[in-house]
């Protein structure tokens, strides 16, 4: 195992207040904490969850209101608490939900002026989630999971509703009530393989009815699944000049290379269509524009669609501006692999953005284990050979956010990039840049400057190699040939 | 595990046998192609299925419906080399198993094309050599020119074959119960798949389903009665469509229910238009 005291931020997101972008405040998760950093001032940090004995003290406060302790709130998550995934601030910038790994919570926080965060919910799903969106009018939170379901939940659950969901004993001590008595699910008469024959003899002997996992105990509504992992999830409304009147659309994409078009809810049981021509996994789309979808994953170009008329508008080939990054592996620590070029290089899409800056609007792209940040102006989705610019990063890209003119990458410094030369100097785990409006960049020296002494207070520590498959899962999306069955 | 090569190799033998006879007119024997009843729907299995229905090239399928193409196309795109049928796939069988249901449809439906879908590659493999006899053994009426069979994983790639509004009719026939709570989602029925068949229909489209499995004849009519996209079709008329009758009576799972004294569960639902937008 390596400890290691600078884990990087595995998601970033960042709040930006309407006509005051001098208030801006950067969420940025590593390991089980969430920090706010003050973009305007330095050494402005905020961490949650507060140490420990602030968190006792909180706890003391809510007993004084005399709350029954079945409610209490765990303010501080127990040592080995859930790596944080996903952070996803509300439109008003008043919410902040945040998604774990191990633990497959939904935790819904409170956001204060100054950034600080006050836990309201904590809800457990089913699976893990794998996407999050928020509706525009911010009162519910659109999950996808690992298994291919996307459900809607309230963003504030209805008063009357447990604000954290049972932990596992008790959920097994209600079970115990159950005495309802158990009638197996098929007959003599019904044609089994052998097989099947003694699993039903065998049911017959039990007595206790067999153990079902508890239905969800908050709202939700389960709108529309894949039989496929969903990887990403993106909500998008469409106005109608001549009706004056609004559709709301829900787009999900899969493992099985499908981007699925559904329309909004009520009605998500409709699928409106498909956008069909990956050919492998799709791990993220973004739409820069609202009638213009970009996808990509495993594939080495970028599709560009017309998605209301689900028409393919244009490939952008990524093959060549990512292969002059070589891969930035992490060493195993099994003894260094044989260093040697694949003959084929696989390309994995980890993420893109819309940066919507004036005449610099471009979308940005990441893709795992390649030590850049990639760059195409959004006028050139549709032209025949468009140009993918580069900036060069000192470490592998784990998410980006657009603060404002200015884009914040997360870098993981645990694996460090060889061929940008700067080993001997402390690496920032957070940088800035801004592209410019003749598509070159530059590096904000007033904000990094932030941004590094920012970097210097915060010392998680953590397990980094159990958290490689987190942190670098998109390439295990790649289908392996499958099982053989024939 | 002793005697196991002994059947690979006659079934090997007797597969080389049947595609080097010049004449196919025997029909091919089920004993060589029997496969565990079982296959997870969720595994990436090496299967093959086209980017997008626009590249699915049918023509090895239907021969005697493909349109042969005089005057080509000069646009050198992918899609436009494929050769185009005369008429799309209406009737799909989804988990066909040995076909039976399709031999017996296949007749009764000559201007429609039907399509079985199995997940079991010998078991596909067997269809494909009874179609080929059945074709043979009836050249000169020209029957079961319409029917054929794929191997597919329908649950995760059925928008990969069948247009929007494609299809008039979809049969579910005995599958697999998945009897365990934790497996439910691995049935074909669920309120989220059900969508996924609402979209390849066409409004009024009809899926039919029967099973010998009344815990998982319940668990349909509930996610399709359920689903906004279907209603459930009355008993009687339900009783007056042929389609109903043959699928109790030809499937051959029908058939072993029948011989075993069993009960047979049938439901059938039609798919609604779409509504307008909110």
């Amino acid at each position: 195992m390596t400890v290691y005291d600078r884990f990087p931020f595995s998601c970033l997101d960042c709040s930006i207040p309407e006509g005051n972008e001098n208030h801006r405040i950067l969420f940025a998760a590593s390991g089980p904490k969430i920090f706010s950093i003050n973009l305007e001032k330095k050494s402005n940090i905020q961490v949650w969850p507060q140490a420990d004995n602030q968190a006792k003290r909180a706890d003391q406060e809510n007993d004084d209101h005399g709350e029954p302790p079945g409610k209490k709130r765990k303010l501080s998550p127990p040592p080995g608490s859930p790596n944080i995934l996903k952070l996803t601030l509300s439109h008003n910038r008043k919410h902040l939900v945040a998604v774990s790994s191990e633990d497959k919570c939904i935790r819904v926080f409170s956001v204060s002026e100054q950034g600080s965060l006050d836990q309201l919910s904590q809800r457990c799903m089913p699976k893990r989630p794998s996407a999050i969106a928020l509706t525009w009018d911010d009162d519910t939170i659109f999950c996808g999971d690992k298994f291919g379901d996307v459900y809607a939940l309230p963003l504030l659950p209805p008063s009357g509703e447990p604000i954290g969901t049972p932990l596992p004993d008790d959920m097994e001590a209600s079970q115990e009530e159950q005495k309802e008595l158990f009638i197996p699910s098929a007959t003599n008469l019904t044609v089994h393989t052998a097989r099947n024959r003694r699993a039903l003899e065998n049911q017959a002997k039990i007595k206790k009815p067999v153990k079902t996992k508890e239905p969800l105990k908050f709202s939700h509504q389960l709108l529309l699944g894949h039989v496929s992992m969903l990887t990403d999830l993106t909500l998008v409304t469409l106005s109608d000049e001549n009706m004056g009147s609004k559709r709301n659309y829900i787009l999900t994409a899969d493992r099985d290379e499908h981007i699925r078009v559904s329309r909004g809810v009520p009605q998500a049981h409709i699928i409106e269509g498909f956008c069909l021509g990956h050919k492998e996994f799709v791990s993220r789309i973004c739409l820069p524009r609202p009638e213009i979808l970009v996808s990509g994953g495993g594939d080495d170009f970028l599709a560009v669609w017309d998605w209301v008329n689900r028409g393919l508008k244009n490939k952008i080939n990524i093959h060549g501006a990512v292969g002059e990054f070589p891969k930035n592996v992490r060493p195993t620590g099994k003894g260094d692999p044989p260093v040697r070029e694949p003959e084929e290089r696989k390309i994995a899409v980890s993420g893109l953005w819309a940066y919507p800056q004036g005449p610099g609007e471009s979308l940005l792209v990441t893709c795992e284990e390649v030590p850049a940040l990639f760059h195409l102006a959004i006028a050139d989705l549709e032209s025949p050979d468009p140009v993918l610019r580069s900036i060069p990063l000192n470490g592998n890209p784990l998410d980006v956010v657009v603060a404002g003119n200015s884009v914040i990458v997360s870098i993981d410094t645990s694996v460090k990039s060889s061929c940008t030369g700067e080993e001997m100097e402390r690496i920032s785990r957070l940088q800035s840049f801004v592209i410019k409006s003749d598509k070159s960049w530059n590096r904000i020296d007033e904000l990094n400057e932030i941004l590094y002494e920012a970097d210097k207070e915060i010392n998680t520590v953590g397990d980094v190699g159990s958290m490689h498959d987190i942190l670098y899962g998109i390439e295990n999306l790649r289908k392996r040939g499958g099982e053989s069955d024939t | 595990m002793p005697g196991q090569p002994n059947k690979r190799q006659k079934r090997d033998d007797y597969r080389t046998s049947l595609s080097q006879s010049e004449h196919r007119i025997q029909l091919p024997k089920k004993k060589f192609y029997r496969q565990r009843a079982h296959a997870n729907p969720f595994s990436d299995h090496v299967l093959t299925y086209p980017e997008s229905p626009d590249t699915m090239d049918w023509s090895p399928y239907y021969p005697s419906f493909t349109i042969t193409n005089e005057n080509e196309s000069h646009e050198d795109t992918e899609i436009s080399n494929i050769p185009h049928l005369s008429k799309r796939v209406e009737i799909a069988d989804i988990g066909c198993g040995y076909g039976g249901l399709l031999f017996a449809l296949a007749p009764r439906f000559p201007d429609q094309l039907l399509l079985g879908l199995e997940i079991r590659t010998s078991v596909t493999e067997f269809v494909q050599e009874k179609i080929k006899a059945m074709r043979q053994q009836n050249s000169e009426t020209g029957l079961y020119q319409n029917v054929a069979c794929l191997r597919a994983n329908t649950m995760k790639f059925l928008p990969n074959f069948f247009y929007k509004a494609q299809l008039s009719k979809i049969f579910l026939c005995f599958p697999d119960p998945h009897f365990k709570a934790r497996k439910h989602k691995a049935r074909i029925v669920s309120s989220t798949l059900n969508s996924e068949y609402a979209y390849v229909m066409k409004p009024a489209g009809v899926i039919y389903t029967i099973t010998d499995v009344e815990d998982l004849h319940n668990w349909m009519v509930e996610h399709f009665e359920a689903h906004p996209s279907f209603e459930r079709i009355s008993k009687t008329e339900e009783d007056v469509d042929v389609c109903v009758k043959i699928m109790k009576s030809e499937t051959e799972e029908g058939k072993k229910v029948e011989r075993n004294g069993g009960h047979k569960f049938v439901a059938c639902f039609r798919r609604f238009e779409d509504p307008p937008w909110p």
